[in-house]
């Protein structure tokens, strides 16, 4: 993530970089689910208990769920006992004052991933909010966000400090009753970051939240609820490691996005949680649901999203264009390599006047790499002069991957214009001999060839992201070609 | 169970009591079609579809006129096809139909002459078309009659021949066509629901092409305001083989089209291209699906909507290219006009790739028309309402002027209403 390799060899050794696990005194809970697991949880963050009753109610209707068989991944069924539902750093207390409370070790973890906790760090301007496991360690430039009125802080804080904003918003995108994982979540979740953009603010720093899992046989079910109050603008990045394990862990999270009147929204994320390894042992299984709403007129939510890593994820960003001239827009970059399976893609519902929304999404699969795009488009009837693209292409390296497209389009307004386009095919013979002539060594080659074909969603990414994204590109790549 | 459920059960009975040796076949089918159940739409296949329409109607009571050639030809694509086969209510009309002039290697007739040892080495033949869905399932159980067509290698039938059904009741038909090496063919199936009673036609037609073979199949669907039609055809392709088949699906309530194209030999080729239309309170659905399962094989699919009024339309389009299925080339479209605000569309193409040096692609796009077009008649002063018919004509136009057969292609563009009007050639 750091350093770019120089020799080629070094290039190929490299391997999952973040595998490392921090030795850590961890307070947790005993494993199983059930309804006093969600008491423990809610009691332990002290919570109000409006949040207690929402969380009991998400866990009744997720017992009557089922997990989704719709999709085009495969593993075991999951063992929902068997999973600790809460991790938490032992030295970790209600919140640090400052960054020198936290526990050394912590901060060593941050420092060897790259990320600027320390206020000072090269990375300057970035605001960091830190989860490890199952709580936030650490919330930079709080204050100096907080001259402006940004709220941005770990969900227990704002659960704590800032109740009403999250009764108001809490659930009004992803309701509890969604989808299995989303209910899961609803009723297990332990931490996440919050946002919330005052009106006529335009958010001085980019907002990050880095999520670790550590803990063995934990799973990580993280919050995050984002709201940009009128004419409000914010950027938000979201990035993810993990150790390397044999076994698989659970990650089921749940992102919301509010944006109200002419308010502008920017999520990026750059997903890196260990893929297992190359016989597609162990590994993360990524189960996410986000989705934003763009409640005011003119109003704007961008998803961008590079997925190197995971064994499997399942994750559709949505937006939902409720507002007039409200704008969605849909970035992805997926890689599946070795056994890694993906099945992602995204959700465009205009329901608002004159709504517009892009959807980009480029995949790239080799060694024995499923992936599969999923997207719906819908215009409501009541969304005159809607008007929706939608690109989505397929590079193959190797005659043993897979690469599918299902789209949905539904639209019942005749003023909509709705275009889909699709292709799938591998680096071209030509392409590689063009480079291979001047003298580019194979590898080098075809990374150039996929950042290359990655480039319209790369450019949507913030700039250090856009960096790390195609370094992170090749790093995953490597061993795929001959 | 619903009425209608209910009748084809009554039906089952009849059936077995006029062919007992199928006793056997057909209780299975219906303890298939048990199994699966009445699609609904918490089915993916269904979702878009619903067949409460369907589920309420019986046939009709009252008993129909005796048909004549001369009024059913003035509704017929074909009216001097020199090879027809008509069927009424689902069973052989001979006195109608005109068999007698085929040429050599060339084997067409009804499956109600067969014997029973055809009969028996046909029904495995017809099972890929009746497997599918709920409807193959009440097919086999149901059917009564059909169009069997055999080519033998090297034959050639030098004019299309028009397979035409009229349905008035509730009917289950099957058509089997096998072409051997080299032989060559053109159909033209024809549905016609002339009353505006409620009718329930469900056909499966099964098509398998030997090496080198190359048939052309031409289906018209037109019904009235009840009228309901459900198809299933499964061609399976060997290595040469080229098939090119076109649905058009203009008018009635529903319309179910379930086409599989299994390529399994190199070298095949399909051409898939169809048009649907759709009014107030119809709902036209395509659901196909080409599977390249072998290497260099090629498919070309388009299929154009137009739809009107309350009208809706499904299109699920899925292209499977199988594991080492290299070179493959696959081409796939959906293109829908929007002509009103109630109108809706639900296409889901989709591809599913298991090689690696394909080239595939596939593009929907749903619209209206195009206001540099419509600019550029109405300022030339072309009324509104010609403009409007003159663009829609235009944007069906492109896929019955790819039907090869000259004749036919002339009786389409003359059935959608495209020819060139002697008043527009200026435009």
């Amino acid at each position: 993530m750091n350093s770019v390799p120089d020799t080629l060899e070094e290039f190929i050794s490299q391997e999952y970089q973040h595998g490392f696990e921090t030795l850590i005194d961890a307070d947790e809970i005993p494993r199983g689910l059930s309804e006093d697991t969600v008491r423990l949880i809610s009691a332990r963050k002290n919570e109000p208990d409006f949040l207690l009753q929402w969380r009991l109610d998400a866990f009744r209707r997720w017992l009557k769920m089922t997990p989704p068989t719709w999709s085009n991944v495969h593993y075991p069924p999951i063992d929902y006992q068997d999973i600790i539902y809460y991790s938490a750093p032992r030295s970790q207390k209600d919140g640090h004052k400052s960054l020198e409370e936290v526990d050394p070790e912590l901060l060593k973890t941050y420092e060897k991933l790259g990320i600027p906790l320390h206020e000072r760090a090269i990375l300057a301007g970035v605001a960091v909010d830190a989860v490890f496991d199952s709580v936030s360690v650490a919330t930079t430039f709080k204050d100096k966000l907080a001259e402006v009125g940004i709220i941005f802080c770990s969900f227990s804080e704002a659960v704590q400090h800032h109740p009403d904003l999250v009764r108001q918003y809490l659930g009004t995108v992803v309701p509890v009753q969604d989808n299995f994982y989303a209910a899961l979540n609803s009723a297990v979740f332990s931490d996440g970051s919050f946002v919330y953009i005052p009106p006529g603010v335009r958010c001085p720093m980019e907002l990050s939240t880095y999520f670790r899992i550590n803990a063995k046989n934990t799973g990580q079910f993280e919050r995050t609820l984002i709201i940009a109050d009128q004419g409000a603008s914010v950027s938000y990045l979201e990035g993810c490691t993990a150790p390397m394990r044999d076994e698989n862990q659970l990650h089921a999270a749940v992102v919301e996005l509010v944006a109200l009147d002419d308010a502008k929204i920017k999520y990026s994320t750059v997903q890196n949680w260990y893929p297992g390894d190359k016989e597609g042992r162990g590994g993360i299984y990524n189960f996410v649901t986000k989705r934003g709403d763009c409640r005011g007129a003119r109003s704007h939510i961008s998803w961008t999203q590079v997925e190197t890593g995971s064994a499997i994820t399942w994750k559709y960003p949505s937006v939902v264009l409720r507002g007039e001239e409200s704008v969605g827009e849909f970035y992805s970059v997926a890689l599946t390599n070795h056994r890694q399976q993906a099945d992602t893609g995204t959700k465009m519902i205009h329901i608002g006047k004159n709504t517009r929304s892009t959807i980009v999404s480029k995949g790239i699969s080799a060694g024995y790499g499923q992936q599969a795009y999923r997207g719906l488009v819908r215009v409501a009837r009541s969304a005159i002069g809607a008007r929706n693209h939608t690109q989505c292409d397929s590079l193959l390296l190797g005659d043993r991957c897979q690469a599918h497209t299902y789209p949905y389009i539904e639209v019942k307004n005749n003023s909509a214009t709705v275009e889909h386009e699709a292709s799938t095919s591998r680096i071209g013979e030509d392409q590689l001999f063009f480079c291979r002539q001047r003298g580019i060594d194979t590898e080098d080659a075809v990374s150039m060839i996929v950042n290359g074909f990655c480039k319209e969603v790369f450019k949507e990414l913030p700039m250090e992201f856009a960096v790390e994204a195609q370094k992170l590109l090749g790093v995953s790549l490597e061993g795929s070609v001959g | 169970m619903n009425p209608f459920v209910e009748y084809c059960q009554s039906q089952l009975a009849l059936r077995v009591a006029e062919a007992p040796s199928q006793e056997a076949s057909r209780h299975s089918a219906w303890a298939r079609f048990e199994n699966v159940g009445w699609p609904t739409t918490r089915l993916e296949a269904w979702k878009y579809t619903s067949l409460a329409g369907l589920e309420k109607i019986t046939p009709p009571t009252e008993s129909f006129a005796e048909l004549t050639w001369d009024f059913l030809k003035d509704h017929a694509l074909l009216p001097d096809a020199k090879h027809r086969m008509v069927f009424i209510d689902g069973v052989f009309h001979e006195g109608l139909s005109r068999l007698d002039r085929l040429p050599q290697g060339v084997r067409i007739g009804p499956w109600s002459l067969l014997q029973d040892a055809e009969r028996s080495d046909l029904v495995p033949r017809l099972m890929p078309a009746q497997t599918m869905t709920a409807f193959g399932a009440l097919n086999e159980a149901l059917f009564t009659d059909g169009a069997v067509i055999q080519v033998s290698g090297g034959a050639h039938l030098d004019e299309p021949l028009l397979l035409l059904h009229v349905t008035r009741g509730m009917h289950h038909g099957v058509q089997y066509v096998h072409l051997g090496e080299n032989s060559e063919m053109t159909v033209v199936e024809q549905h016609l629901n002339l009353t505006d009673l409620p009718c329930h036609g469900n056909f499966a037609t099964a098509i398998q092409l030997s090496p080198h073979s190359r048939l052309t199949w031409i289906k018209v669907q037109q019904g009235g305001a009840q009228s309901y039609h459900t198809a299933a055809v499964h061609a399976q392709q060997q290595q040469g083989s080229q098939l090119r088949y076109f649905p058009f699906a203009l008018s009635g309530a529903m319309g179910r089209n379930d086409i599989t194209i299994r390529l399994v030999e190199t070298h095949a080729e399909v051409i898939l291209k169809g048009v649907y239309q759709v009014a107030d309170r119809s709902l036209q659905d395509f659901h196909t699906s080409i599977e390249h399962d072998c290497p260099e094989c090629i498919s070309d699919e388009c299929f154009k909507g137009v739809l009107d009024g309350t009208g809706r339309a499904v299109f699920d389009g899925r292209v499977r290219v199988a594991l080492d299925a290299q070179k493959t080339q696959s081409r796939q479209s959906n293109h829908n006009l929007l002509l009103s605000d109630k109108a809706e569309v639900d296409t889901k193409p989709q591809l599913e790739i298991f090689a690696d040096d394909v080239k595939c692609s596939h593009g929907t796009t749903v619209g209206q028309l195009d206001e540099t077009q419509w600019f550029y008649l109405r300022s030339r002063g072309v009324d509104k309402e010609v403009a409007r018919t003159l663009l829609i004509k235009a944007f069906v136009k492109e896929i019955a002027e790819a039907v090869p057969h000259v004749e036919v292609r002339q009786a389409l563009l003359h059935w959608l209403g495209t020819e060139e009007e002697e008043g527009f050639r200026h435009v």
